[in-house]
């Protein structure tokens, strides 16, 4: 039985396959198009799924949905129009996904809708191996609901409490990320990042915004927001709540600014907290599944797993919404067959996140050849490629690695990756200013062999997904993953998931003592990560790499011919159809409602 | 119940509501009504202080005044002309001749080698005096009317002395996008039903010509007022287009009951006969023209230009000509859904000419470009002497139309005793001349370009092949780059990674974007039109091979096989595809399948010809608007003409396997072509079904689709058993 699941017209709009309930392809569509947050129909991803299942359109027994379109309706018609949303009306339609789905995909056959967050929820449990757990879903909002509370056991998931828009942590969390200045639902990594470097001196006023409540409830003080009907996401009072006037986009960033971040974060991790030990009494299971968008605050995860009242933890690697295609997926397996989707292969929990396109040597060959640029070719020698790169690193370069097929989520995790040492003390400020071309305060993150993980980070467990931060005990400093507070987001990277990663992290041990390499995802800011070769090779030009493994292939920018660079800046990435690549899809001022 | 419950209960009701068929046409009645409104828009900025920008260039404070600075152009070329500086008059003399307009007047295809702005300048110079005369080029190629305004008003700043205003090719989908059935707003859809019901098709073209008359009055009256204030005269150039080397052959809109059918078996006729050639067999050619006409009510082109090239076979140019000039009119957007060529019409025309007539007062005078190339040409069917394409001049183009705006300006200084006219200026002051790695480079990318814009059904060679041939007549050192294009086109990745690429930037060819280079389809019609114009040159075979080698080098049908049907595409034709998929809107990407506008659908094939090939279709045959149940038929597949099997296909998507023998493939390009059966007839008004669809804030399609591929999977059958 081959599922088809769909998240689209939202944020990160993704597809995936199950078959017989074993997750074979997932991509996000943003890979595709190039265009970040990539929200539309995901024509391409949806060809990707079926061509890695190597089914037909006609071998699809139904196609799942993330969402309900009426649901979601009758809330954004309670909430009203937002100021500034347009004369047109277009939302007006929930009849437009199943339109969409029959018209833009093709698709003939029947379409099955689920509740955002139970979409979420599934996306967790379905993929965590565990039997049964406690399931908490936090984001946004979806339809209604903007946090749930369930059991998932055997082929179900049964929620049992809700939390209500407008009353909502990620848009609490949102709205103080537009204040400080950011993007909404792109700059909330940004705070994250910036917490650290302040005190969290704004606690009390974050309490004013958010009061907790019996049981799993929870209220936003509106008159501090703006979302439901404004143009913005804070009301004035917010401001003067806080002392200041709002932080201008690219403005300076003073210590008021790392001080609301850090009072946001703890605010945020207190009430989870509080609501994840509720949870703990309530179901009195030792398994905590998390997703939803919140669930990408990996600071907020740390503290729970070490600090929770659950034993193990599971957030799958596409938390947010791109993940709620496969939650809708495994929905549809257990509703037609009445049984447990196994998620992977052996039942077990997801241990990787590699689910898209990849390429073959011979495919990547055949691009290099035609570009006629000057390549090292390591086909059959991987020890020797492994110690070339290592050469590279070793030496301060920043090495772009592509292997494999493509990752699905937020993170790279050693499919489309940026490499470089950790313990070069100056590699992070090059990283920030010169590569990815982002703010000077955000951190790296480190990849680590799983088996000597514990010797370096305060962490006792597999951790594949980068989804939660823990305290850095390594023997030699690390400037360049280490975050002002001593904490890191390490991956743990399992030979048997990802033996070439795992070599090559080995060989890297081997040559320095040090088990780990900084690992950032292969883009530069205001772009996807990359997706095919091409986008690697185009990045090689414009990013300030030095050097980039393409598979079995390694080239330095050093060889790149004169006016290379040039011509790729003043190129402008295509779409599919060879139409010019769109900016980010986010409104960054305001939460996309509608 | 509290208030709050009460309202979420009647918002979950009416959200369910909304979500069947009459819920949904109540709130767009209600929206059409004017009772259901949004926010209001944001009110527009306030113009920024002085100075101003000037289109790209940036005021920046030097020596107590003010100079204008361009960046420099990219590797690739831009919009703008390239001159670094624009600095305020200082004296009274030279006068300064400001050049506004599109793409033609910033030399497209020439530039930045030869401009229009250059040439006006050298004539300007060598008939009234270098130290009289300069000329300023603030043309830009994609120009709109409200750029346009903008830029006029800006170069105030920088004392211009007359304005020479060359615009109107663009006037159409760039001016007013709502007037279409894929404008992504629920009330421009509804707008263009209500039009669309009111008067057919007429509806919308009328609702086109209305807005485009207001936006026209409005920014030449605006231009009037500032050339008033200020004193100077206005030069507006009415445009030519290209009537005799371009053709706009496009689908037919829906018809009702079985009119498709009939027009496109009255098309097959007409271009049979066309091809055919001789004077009674045109005739025939002729009058199924006209049937198609009958047909469609004039609005096609196609017939326009089925009857333009009968009636020029039989010698009646000034019939060819009417017709002609009917097609570029019938090619206008509101009924356009595939991405053609723009080129201005006879509302244009007359639009302009009215606005000279308006505003003579404030200084406004004319210069007919159609009077004038036909008095250079004597033909009132001007073609690929005067036009690279369907708009951009040629050199002599350039050289005949400056000549004309030259002899106006040279009359309206008073700084030369006896202005000459345009054909004496023409004569005594042809302009400069241009290097002959340019004029290939130029040709080579007009036949690049006119490839990428030319909607033809109907083979393209004529119109590209003698664009190659001419770019080796000009400098035969660019068959370099003609092996390099085949090269770029078969690399598997965008063309500006290639080493082909690379090699054509260091050369004294170097193809900028406007020559099409970045384009990342195969482009079959421009290989075989390079192979053809390569191979008369001499060693044909030598050609072929070559030419062969760089296609398979990287492209050949591997084990692995392709899917023709899905980028990097392999349609012989990527333009026969409707346009918001080609362009790829903001709320209208492309479907996940081929939806195929003709009657026939072909593909570029890549194989060494040495292996049986495997195709694994997956296609179906979608019904007209507002009806369902039925639509079936036999697709026909054949592979270099040559027919290999059928599929019967239905309204569902259907999977068949066929075998193309390798002796019906040759090593190399191949044309593989799936012929689909016509639409049954679509009732008495299938636009009515469409304008239900758009009343609902839906985008909807006015033209058949003929078929839709979802996959066209190709690969190779290894030989089993070795030959002996």
């Amino acid at each position: 039985m081959h599922i088809l699941g769909l998240s689209a017209f939202f944020h990160e709009s993704a597809c995936c396959l199950l078959r017989d309930g074993v997750l074979v392809a997932a991509a996000e569509e943003e890979r595709f198009s190039r265009v970040k947050h990539d929200p539309r129909l995901p024509v391409e991803a949806f060809r990707f799924c079926l061509e890695a299942g190597g089914i037909g359109i006609d071998e699809i027994d139904c196609v799942a949905y993330y969402e309900r379109p009426v649901d979601k309706l009758a809330r954004q018609l309670w909430a009203g129009a937002p100021e500034g949303a347009g004369g047109d009306l277009p939302w007006l339609d929930p009849g437009r996904p199943e339109r969409a789905i029959r018209e833009g995909l093709g698709w003939e056959g029947p379409i099955r809708t689920y509740p955002h967050h139970a979409s979420h929820a599934a996306s967790a449990f379905f993929f965590s191996g565990f039997p049964e757990a406690a399931v908490l879903t936090v984001d946004g909002v979806g339809e209604w609901a903007t946090t749930t509370y369930g059991v998932g056991r055997g082929a179900a998931v049964e929620c049992f409490a809700e939390v209500e828009f407008p009353h909502s942590l990620g848009l609490l969390y949102s709205t103080l990320t537009s204040w400080l200045g950011f993007a909404v639902n792109d700059g909330e990594y940004k705070v994250m990042g910036l917490a650290p470097y302040g005190e969290p001196r704004l606690l009390d006023a974050m309490r004013r915004l958010i009061a907790t409540g019996p049981g799993g409830q929870f209220r936003l003080d509106l008159r501090y927001f703006d979302f439901v009907r404004g143009r913005r996401m804070f009301s004035p009072h917010l401001s003067e709540l806080l002392g200041a006037p709002p932080r201008r986009p690219g403005g300076e960033i003073t210590q008021l600014h790392k001080d609301v971040a850090r009072s946001l974060q703890a605010a945020l991790e207190e009430i989870l907290l509080e609501k994840v030990g509720w949870l703990h009494e309530r179901t009195g299971l030792p398994d905590l599944c998390l997703a939803g968008g919140v669930a990408l605050n990996v600071v907020a995860n740390g503290r729970i797993r070490r600090e929770g009242p659950f034993a193990r933890l599971f957030v799958p690697p596409a938390a947010g919404d791109s993940g709620g295609c496969l939650g809708a997926a495994a929905l549809c397996h257990a509703e037609l067959t009445g049984e447990r989707p196994a998620g992977t292969p052996d039942g077990g929990p997801l241990r990787h996140a590699f689910f898209g396109p990849q390429w073959s040597a011979r495919e990547v060959a055949a691009l290099i050849a035609a570009t006629g640029l000057p390549a090292r070719d390591f086909r059959g020698r991987e020890a020797a490629l492994l110690e070339a790169v290592v050469d590279r690193l070793v030496d301060g370069a920043v090495v772009g690695w592509f292997h494999g097929p493509l990752e699905l989520g937020p993170r790279a995790l050693g499919g489309r990756s940026l490499l470089a040492d950790p313990r070069d003390p100056g590699m992070r400020e090059r990283l920030n200013r010169l590569v990815k071309k982002r703010e000077a305060f955000r951190p790296f993150a480190p990849s680590v062999l799983a088996g000597e993980a514990a010797a370096w980070f305060d962490l006792d467990h597999p951790s594949p997904f980068m989804l939660e931060t823990c305290a850095v005990t390594a023997p030699i400093p690390l400037p360049a993953i280490t975050h002002v507070d001593g904490s890191a987001r390490p991956q743990t990277v399992d030979p048997a998931v990802a033996p070439r990663y795992a070599a090559l992290l080995a060989a890297f041990a081997r040559r320095t003592g040090c088990p780990l390499l900084v690992n950032t995802s292969f883009n530069v800011a205001g772009e996807p990560i990359v997706g095919s070769p091409v986008d690697a090779l185009a990045s090689l030009g414009t990013s300030g790499i030095d050097a980039l493994v393409l598979e079995d292939f390694l080239l330095d920018r050093a060889g790149l011919p004169a006016g290379w660079e040039e011509r790729l800046v003043a190129w402008r990435p295509r779409g599919r159809d060879g139409s010019t690549r769109r900016e980010s899809a986010i409104a960054a001022e305001l939460y996309t409602f509608v | 119940m509290k208030d709050d419950d009460v309202r979420k209960e009647a918002c979950r009701e009416l959200a369910e509501r909304l979500a069947t068929p009459e819920g949904l046409r109540t709130a767009r009645l209600l929206q059409r009504a004017g009772l259901l409104a949004g926010a209001a828009p944001e009110a527009p900025e306030p113009p920024p202080p002085l100075p101003r920008p000037i289109s790209i260039w940036q005021p920046r404070r030097e020596d107590g005044g003010t100079v204008w600075v361009r960046p420099e152009p990219g590797p690739f070329g831009d919009h703008y002309a390239v001159r670094r500086e624009l600095r305020p008059k200082r004296a009274e003399l030279p006068l300064r001749v400001a050049l506004f307009g599109e793409s033609v007047a910033a030399g497209y295809l020439y530039a930045p080698h030869l401009t229009p702005a250059g040439v006006l300048a050298a004539q300007l110079q060598a008939a009234g005096g270098a130290e009289n005369f300069e000329v300023i080029d603030l043309a830009r190629t994609d120009e709109t009317l409200a750029g346009l305004l903008a830029t006029v008003r800006a170069s105030l700043q920088v004392n211009p002395d007359v304005l020479v205003l060359f615009a109107g090719n663009n006037w159409n989908l760039l001016e007013t996008p709502e007037v279409s059935p894929y404008a992504p707003s629920v009330a421009a859809r509804q707008e263009y039903a209500a039009a669309l019901r009111a008067e057919g098709l007429a509806g919308p073209l009328r609702l086109a010509r209305e807005r485009l008359r207001q936006a026209v009055e409005a920014v030449y009256g605006e231009i009037a007022l500032l050339a008033r204030t200020v004193g100077i005269p206005v030069v507006v150039v009415i445009p030519e287009v290209n009537l005799d080397d371009w053709e706009n052959r496009q689908p037919v809109p829906w018809l009702p009951g079985d009119g498709v059918a009939r027009w496109y078996a009255l098309y097959g006729e007409a271009a049979a006969a066309l091809e055919r050639g001789e004077p009674a067999v045109l005739e025939r050619a002729e009058r199924a023209a006209r049937a198609m006409l009958d047909l469609d009510g004039g609005l096609c082109p196609t017939p326009w230009r089925l009857l333009a090239r009968a009636r020029q076979a039989l010698g009646d140019l000034k019939g060819a000509a009417a017709a002609a000039r009917a097609e570029v009119d019938a090619a206008r957007y509101p009924t356009l859904a595939f991405l053609g060529a723009p080129q201005a019409t006879a509302e244009v025309r007359a639009l302009l000419a009215g606005m000279v007539r308006q505003h003579g007062f404030s200084g406004f005078i004319g210069v007919d470009l159609p009077a004038v190339f036909a008095g250079h040409t004597g033909s009132p069917l001007p073609g690929r002497r005067l036009f690279l394409d369907y708009c951009h001049l040629t050199a002599e183009g350039m050289r005949v139309a400056m000549a004309a705006v030259a002899a106006t300006v040279l009359d309206l200084s008073g700084l030369v005793e006896s202005p000459p006219d345009w054909r004496t200026l023409l004569a005594q002051s042809p302009g400069p001349a241009v290097a002959p790695e340019a004029e290939a480079t130029a040709r080579l990318g007009a036949a690049i370009h006119g490839a990428h814009r030319l909607l033809a059904v109907g083979p393209k060679p004529g119109f590209l092949a003698p664009w190659c041939a001419a770019a080796l007549d000009a400098s035969p050192g660019i068959a370099g780059t003609l092996l390099d294009l085949v090269e770029a086109r078969s690399a598997p990745c965008p063309a500006v990674l290639t080493a082909a690429q690379q090699r054509n930037a260091a050369s004294p060819y170097r193809l900028l974007l406007q020559h099409g280079w970045q384009w990342d389809h195969l482009d079959a019609e421009v290989i075989a039109a390079l192979r053809t114009a390569l191979a008369a040159r001499g060693r044909p075979d030598e050609v072929d091979a070559e030419i062969d080698r760089r296609l398979l080098a990287f492209r050949a049908l591997g084990d692995e096989g392709i899917d023709l049907a899905h980028p990097p595409f392999f349609l012989w034709e990527p333009l026969e595809r409707f346009y918001p998929e080609v362009m790829s809107f903001a709320d209208l990407a492309a479907p996940a399948y081929l939806r195929c506008p003709w009657p026939a659908t072909a593909f570029a094939l890549l194989t060494r010809g040495d292996c049986d090939v495997e195709l694994d279709l997956t296609l179906r045959l979608p019904p007209p608007p507002g009806t369902s149940g039925g639509r079936s038929g036999e697709v026909a597949v054949a592979a270099n003409g040559r027919e290999i099997g059928s599929v019967a296909a239905g309204e569902r998507w259907t999977r068949a396997r066929l075998r193309v023998a390798r002796e019906a493939l040759h090593p190399g390009l191949n044309r593989l072509t799936l012929a689909w059966p016509p639409p049954p007839p679509a009732g008495d008004d299938p636009l009515a079904a469409v304008a239900d669809r758009l009343d609902l804030g839906i985008a909807a399609d006015l033209h058949p689709v003929f078929g839709e591929i979802f996959a066209l999977r190709a690969h190779l059958v290894p030989r089993l058993v070795p030959e002996v």
